[in-house]
């Protein structure tokens, strides 16, 4: 699927190409935006195999439509957005609600090396939280967006949002306290 | 890190993956994914247009081909014969199909090429709608 020169391409224009069928555009636009979306899947809380066929799907279904791709924001954003979405209709299929179950154990999530590692970071939110978080910040969906897809109220939405930021802002920097709002670190 | 700041980091976050090592087999499967719907949708257009062009010419042979005078041209009525010929044949090959499939009572013979038009635009359509319908309930 390489061809040369395409890999110089931007995204839009390789999208403008998919979207008059140049598959191998396509390819190139997947090669470089696959494991964003797979990653998002997995945080979103998807086993690693069904990620990936929901990938598969998130980007057939984003070639089919690539001629609704403007270019207002950014190919791998639209296409996180559609994995996003088929993900929680998958979810829906199979009647797997949002629980409000507790956090698995805390775990590292700051490596040897003082890096935040967001895989870590997410396990210890709740499945409610890890979703509206991953759903907020890594799909980019807004929080009335949220609220729709997983039909919860808006305020328990943005309750999630703010708890999970809060214990993600927590890990990264523990002495900030609870909310720290106002903590800075270096 | 203040909220203002924290909320950047996360999506940075969110947008630096690890590399994953199975990329190239990823954008293999896919890419045979979308070559098979490629063929299905080429095999399907095909069928459409196969059917659209015996209709089109089942149209174009019941047209009466009287030029308008007494005197027939020199091979008109030849050519009228062969096309009511090719008409009653294809008609007959469909009836035959029908009756293997058992939907034997459906005369084709007795539908108008208007008729046969309206019945495959109308299963067209219907093949769409269910299309837009699957395609929205995806999303």
């Amino acid at each position: 699927m390489t061809q040369p020169g395409l890999s110089d391409r931007h995204d839009v224009e390789l999208a403008a190409l998919a979207a008059a069928s140049d598959r191998r555009a396509f390819g190139e636009l997947v090669r470089r935006h696959s494991s964003t979306v797979r990653a998002l899947l997995r945080r979103m809380g998807a086993q690693p195999s069904l990620a990936d066929d929901i990938a598969q799907d998130a980007f057939i279904l984003a070639y089919e439509r690539c001629t609704e791709f403007r270019g207002e924001g950014t190919f791998a954003a639209w296409v996180k957005r559609i994995a996003a979405r088929l993900y929680l209709k998958r979810r829906e299929k199979e009647a797997r609600y949002v629980s409000e179950d507790s956090a698995e154990d805390q775990v590292s999530s700051v490596d040897p090396l003082g890096r935040f590692d967001l895989d870590a970071a997410l396990q210890t939110l709740s499945e409610a939280e890890r979703l509206c978080v991953s759903l907020g910040h890594g799909a980019g969906m807004t929080h009335p967006e949220i609220a729709t897809a997983l039909n919860l109220p808006l305020g328990t939405v943005k309750s999630h949002v703010k708890r999970g930021l809060d214990k993600l802002r927590q890990i990264l920097n523990p002495e900030a306290g609870e909310t720290g709002r106002e903590s800075h670190v270096g | 890190m203040s909220v203002d700041e924290f909320d950047p980091f996360i999506e940075r976050a969110f947008d630096r993956a690890p590399p994953m090592p199975d990329t190239a087999l990823f954008v293999a499967d896919l890419d045979a994914r979308l070559q098979s719907g490629a063929r299905f949708r080429a095999v399907g257009l095909g069928i459409a247009g196969a059917i659209g062009g015996v209709v089109a010419l089942r149209e174009m042979l019941t047209l009466d081909m009287d030029l308008g005078g007494a005197e027939s041209l020199p091979g008109v009525d030849a050519a009228q014969a062969a096309g009511q010929s090719v008409n009653l044949d294809v008609a007959s090959a469909l009836q035959a199909a029908l009756e293997r499939w058992g939907v034997a009572d459906l005369a084709v013979g007795g539908l108008g090429s208007m008729q046969m038009f309206w019945i495959a635009a109308a299963a067209v359509a219907a093949l769409a709608l269910a299309g837009v319908v699957r395609l929205s309930q995806d999303v």
